[in-house]
């Protein structure tokens, strides 16, 4: 295999399939490497616009997105598949996340956060940890969220025992969801995550 | 000179108090010397003319009875007679002494000597006695009596001349008596008007003088130099004065001149900077408002349609430091307040200086607007270029460090030593790039969004809390233990920008533990100082900081000499910047059982 990083790979129903987002093509190159193995198949897009024309061709397991692109912004992609009713799960991954994007991103059921530079083994964890999140309380409640089953996932995350720092900063997120969903004030939200963006992204397992 | 005069003056009126004095004295004794010597004339004359007829009474009484009877046997003894007739005569000549000249007194003196003569010689021809008959001795009775009567008759007359002498004599008294009088007023007066005209002189000579340089003292205080004084006459002890006022006037002249030119030069050296300097000045005094200002400061003012008064936002900050009484002189561009001119932004960074002169009658403030639009537009062109680079620098980097990573994780691929050793340390120095980029786009960040702090109410135990479980792990790695240490509980809330302030704590932890020896100790410790601010220590048993770095640890890439940990040296700057914003405030304590700390103190919501 001699992967490049613009590979448009032929699909195979056994393999998962990742499509990674960036306009970076050392990175797009790397995170190919990184994630391509036996049961991965890796395809890569250069910009949002690119990204959606092939989610629209082929059905992806999970997307890793990156938030600043030239045409179209990791938001604007998210917002375009959210429409379109799409709920792939998606890992949001960027130098610079700011507290706006993330809010947005939240509210579109995209929790996971990776924050560049990142280690080939966070961006595995990651795919694994969305992918296959086994029965562990935190995992299953961040599955809960990434299908907007913010009820669920709050009590998934009170089964956590004990709750570290993470899990609660994201008990509170969620309720502060909740919040948002039912009188549309995303102000709390905001705050919270601007406070807290660092606890919220993905750390290593 | 002006002492003869006094002397000169007051003599006269001495004088002539003497002589009225004299000349009265004389006139009332001679008068009285007068008076008296007409009085014992007259009193002498009616003195003798009453003895002759008592004389005559006492003859005629002694002898006449004799006549008239028969004419003695024996010759009548004349003794009584003889010496009689001497007083007679003597009162006879005192008459005559006394008599005066006038014709009735010598009408009636010459009519007496005859009488005398006729009475004696009646009396000698009875002493005779010549007379033996009858008739004969009643005729010379008859003789005698008549010349007797004679004699009366007159001294009868010379006594009333000599009353009439006397009451005359008053009278005269009376005249001269009243012609000293008017000597004596005309004297007087005469004194009077010598002394009316000494004083006249006095008053010309030593108060006029006095006067006139009163006057002119005056003007010369009211600032007019220009005149001189009239030099008097030779010799006054004035002339001194007047010549000492005049040199005094003409020195005070040159050196008004002088101060007035120092200060035509003061002046022109003034204006000349004040219209060099680009930067608008205003100088104000504390009673009369502006005083001077220069033509940047008139133009601004002009273009900010406040025509020579100070843009309020200045009077605002003027205001302040008044009540404060202090300078403010702002250092930080960042301090500049923000005029629109024309649909453009210029930024003018206001110091306010203090001025008082030594006695505090000439004090105000001068205001120089320095204009730092261009340095300000130049601080966000960095930050920008700053961010931007750093930013498009950091992009590539990641995606080589993941390449790098890969190639080391050597899971397709098995390195050779060799390129082990080569992919390993260029990830070692992509590392350190990251790292320096991140700090530089904290820079930035802080630079840039320092005053744009989100402030809220935040538990600084919480951000405390959630540094503390950051770092653990680290400090773990090196044996190190994080304490996490609360005075007192229960503190309020602060207000604060959580992420900022935790940059700030994480950047001072992360430094603790970096020069903390392995195995050591780290203590946060959160402390009340004072009622406005919560600090928080971060205190580690390093090797402290240098004296002569201490002071420089806060500047923008700043690292103390001889350190062989990583950094760019701008960790502590961003801190102090990003607790600056915040009101709040940074430091480092004094070095004290060998622990360094650091504080930071955070306003209390």
């Amino acid at each position: 295999m001699s992967p490049s990083p613009d590979n448009h790979g032929a699909p195979d129903g056994a393999k998962r399939r990742v499509l990674v987002v960036d306009d970076e093509p050392t990175l797009r190159l790397g995170f190919a490497y990184a994630l391509s193995s036996k049961t991965t198949e890796v395809d890569t897009a250069a910009t949002g616009q690119l990204a959606l024309e092939m989610i629209s061709e082929t059905r992806f397991d999970i997307i890793i997105l990156d938030l600043r692109m030239p045409d179209l912004d990791g938001i604007g992609v998210i917002d375009s598949l959210r429409r379109e009713g799409n709920n792939v799960p998606i890992v949001l991954c960027s130098a610079a996340l700011n507290p706006n994007a993330a809010s947005q991103a939240i509210l579109h059921g995209v929790v996971d956060f990776l924050l560049k530079p990142v280690r080939p083994v966070d961006l595995r964890q990651m795919v694994d940890f969305v992918l296959h999140p086994g029965q562990q309380p935190f995992p299953q409640a961040m599955k809960a969220a990434r299908q907007r089953q913010t009820d669920e996932a709050i009590l998934m995350i009170g089964k956590n025992d004990p709750l570290d720092n993470q899990a609660a900063c994201w008990l509170k997120v969620l309720r502060s969801i909740q919040e948002a969903y039912s009188n549309g004030d995303h102000s709390n939200l905001e705050e919270l995550i601007r406070t807290n963006l660092p606890t919220l992204a993905f750390k290593g397992v | 000179m002006l002492r003869l005069r006094l002397f000169y003056g007051l003599l006269t009126i001495v004088l002539l108090l003497w002589s009225v004095g004299a000349a009265a004295l004389l006139l009332m004794q001679d008068s009285i010397r007068r008076a008296d010597h007409q009085l014992k004339m007259d009193y002498q004359v009616i003195d003798a003319a009453q003895s002759v007829r008592t004389f005559t009474a006492t003859i005629n009484t002694s002898y006449l009875p004799a006549l008239a009877g028969p004419p003695p046997i024996l010759a009548p003894d004349r003794a009584l007679y003889d010496s009689t007739r001497a007083l007679l005569e003597e009162k006879q000549r005192t008459i005559h002494m006394t008599a005066s000249n006038g014709p009735r007194w010598q009408n009636v003196i010459t009519r007496l000597d005859p009488v005398f003569a006729s009475y004696f010689e009646g009396y000698e021809t009875y002493f005779n006695g010549d007379a033996v008959t009858r008739v004969q001795r009643e005729d010379l009775l008859r003789f005698t009596s008549t010349q007797t009567q004679r004699l009366t008759d007159l001294t009868e007359n010379i006594m009333t001349l000599g009353e009439e002498r006397l009451f005359s004599g008053a009278k005269k008294l009376g005249d001269d008596s009243g012609k000293n009088f008017l000597f004596v007023v005309t004297l007087v007066l005469l004194g009077t008007f010598i002394a009316v005209i000494i004083y006249f002189q006095l008053v010309r000579h030593l108060v006029d003088p006095v006067a006139t340089l009163e006057r002119s003292i005056d003007e010369i205080r009211k600032g007019n130099f220009e005149l001189t004084l009239s030099q008097p006459s030779v010799g006054s002890e004035f002339s001194k004065v007047i010549s000492a006022f005049n040199d005094m006037a003409l020195e005070l002249k040159i050196r008004r001149g002088e101060s007035d030119e120092n200060l035509l030069r003061a002046n022109l050296v003034n204006a000349a900077i004040l219209e060099a300097i680009p930067s608008p000045v205003f100088v104000l005094g504390d009673k009369s408002g502006i005083i001077q200002i220069n033509p940047a400061a008139e133009a601004l003012t002009e273009k900010l349609g406040v025509s020579g008064r100070l843009p309020l936002k200045i009077q605002n900050i003027l205001d302040e430091c008044k009540e404060a009484s202090c300078h403010f002189l702002p250092e930080d561009p960042r301090e500049a307040l923000l005029f629109r001119i024309d649909e453009e932004e210029y930024y003018y960074l206001p110091r306010i200086f203090r001025y008082d002169s030594e006695d505090f009658l000439h004090s105000g403030w001068a205001i120089l607007l320095h204009n730092v639009s261009r340095i300000r537009w130049l601080d966000d062109m960095k930050t920008n270029l700053l961010s931007t680079v750093s930013h498009e620098i950091k992009t590539p980097l990641t995606g080589i460090r993941m390449v790098l990573h890969l190639l080391l994780e050597e899971r397709t691929t098995k390195l050779d030593e060799m390129q082990r050793v080569m992919v390993t340390s260029a990830n070692d120095d992509c590392e350190r790039l990251l790292i320096t980029l991140n700090t530089l786009l904290d820079l930035s960040r802080a630079e840039s969004g320092a005053t744009h702090l989100e402030c809220v109410p935040v538990s600084l135990r919480h951000s405390v809390e959630r540094v503390s479980q950051l770092y653990t792990e680290v400090a773990a790695n090196r044996g190190i233990t994080l304490h996490l240490e609360e005075e007192t509980s229960g503190m309020p809330d602060i207000l604060a920008d959580p992420i900022r302030l935790d940059e700030v704590l994480n950047n001072l932890v992360s430094n603790a533990i970096k020069h903390s020896p392995n195995k050591g100790n780290v203590w946060l410790r959160i402390s009340r100082p004072d009622g406005e601010f919560l600090r928080v220590s971060v205190i580690d048993q390093g090797p402290g900081i240098p004296a002569e770095s201490q002071s420089r640890i806060f500047e923008r890439f700043y690292r103390a000499p001889g350190q062989d940990v990583d950094g760019v040296g701008l960790g502590l700057f961003i801190s102090r910047e990003i607790m600056r914003a915040h009101d709040g405030r940074i430091g480092l304590r004094e070095r004290k059982h060998d622990l360094t700390e650091f504080y930071i103190d955070v306003p209390v919501a």
